[in-house]
């Protein structure tokens, strides 16, 4: 059996009954399920950071896109440069989620995202009208 | 091109390493949005010449999943860092410099370019 490498005793020999009990055995010790804790909360992170990273690429493909077959305007715009500042690592994670997540309570609320009602609030026009160089 | 792929992710990867803990991630991503934009590029430049109707923005999601999914695959999936870095370790600085200028002039390109005739086409 491995030597238990927490300070207290005690605890090892309690949580190796609990353990015994469950079936698991004696050689599980309590600082081995901590580190395997840590492990798992590591991984987590690390899984959350990949997922959050991945889907703002799938949203700045997806306003990069709609630019390009729509134009651009205040609200497709706001999306791309969300998706950008999502790359800056901490700092930018909280902006850009705070913005979509806003800006889904939004449309769901209002039906037009916040571009929208700042294109609207400013030009006076229909906030989902695409901007042309030429025709403004 | 997959050898400039590489060299971009070795990069981004050496770029976000002080900045953060987990830099395949964020050199994975900026790697699948750098393709993405190149794929668009190109459809961009083929619609100049040849137009013809595309389908609606919910069409590219498993593009880019797919994309996100290769690059995952290849770099982040038990991918040893050390051979990019012993591949491109003894880069001159001066190479070296002028090559992150034009990975982030390209990058800045292919984002506008179909950005740009998105809005004046």
């Amino acid at each position: 059996m491995e030597q238990c490498r927490c300070r207290n005793s005690l605890c090892c020999t309690a949580a190796g009954g609990v353990i015994s009990s469950f079936g698991l055995g004696t050689d599980v010790t309590l600082y081995q399920i901590s580190k395997g804790i840590v492990k798992a909360s590591e991984v987590a992170k690390v899984g959350a950071k990949s997922f959050g990273t991945k889907l703002g690429i799938v949203g700045l493909a997806v306003s990069g896109y709609n630019i390009y077959d729509k134009g651009l305007n205040t609200s497709r715009t706001l999306d791309l440069v969300m998706g950008g500042v999502a790359f800056i690592p901490v700092v930018g994670w909280g902006i850009s989620g705070a913005y979509f997540v806003g800006n889904l309570i939004t449309i769901g609320v209002t039906g037009q995202s916040i571009g929208d009602h700042i294109q609207n609030s400013i030009t006076g026009q229909d906030g989902t009208k695409s901007w042309k160089p030429w025709n403004n | 091109m997959t050898n400039l792929f590489d060299y971009i992710f070795y990069r981004v990867y050496k770029a976000y390493q002080k900045r953060d803990d987990t830099p395949a991630v964020y050199a994975s991503g900026v790697l699948s949005v750098m393709q993405f934009f190149i794929l668009l590029s190109v459809l961009a430049i083929i619609r100049l010449v040849v137009d013809f109707p595309i389908p609606q923005k919910y069409f590219v999601i498993p593009i880019i999943i797919l994309l996100i999914g290769i690059n995952w695959y290849k770099y982040e999936r038990d991918f040893d860092f050390k051979k990019l870095e012993s591949k491109w370790e003894e880069e001159n600085v001066n190479q070296r410099k002028w090559r992150g200028w034009l990975i982030v002039i390209c990058l800045i390109i292919v984002v506008l370019f179909p950005i740009l005739v998105g809005v004046f086409k």
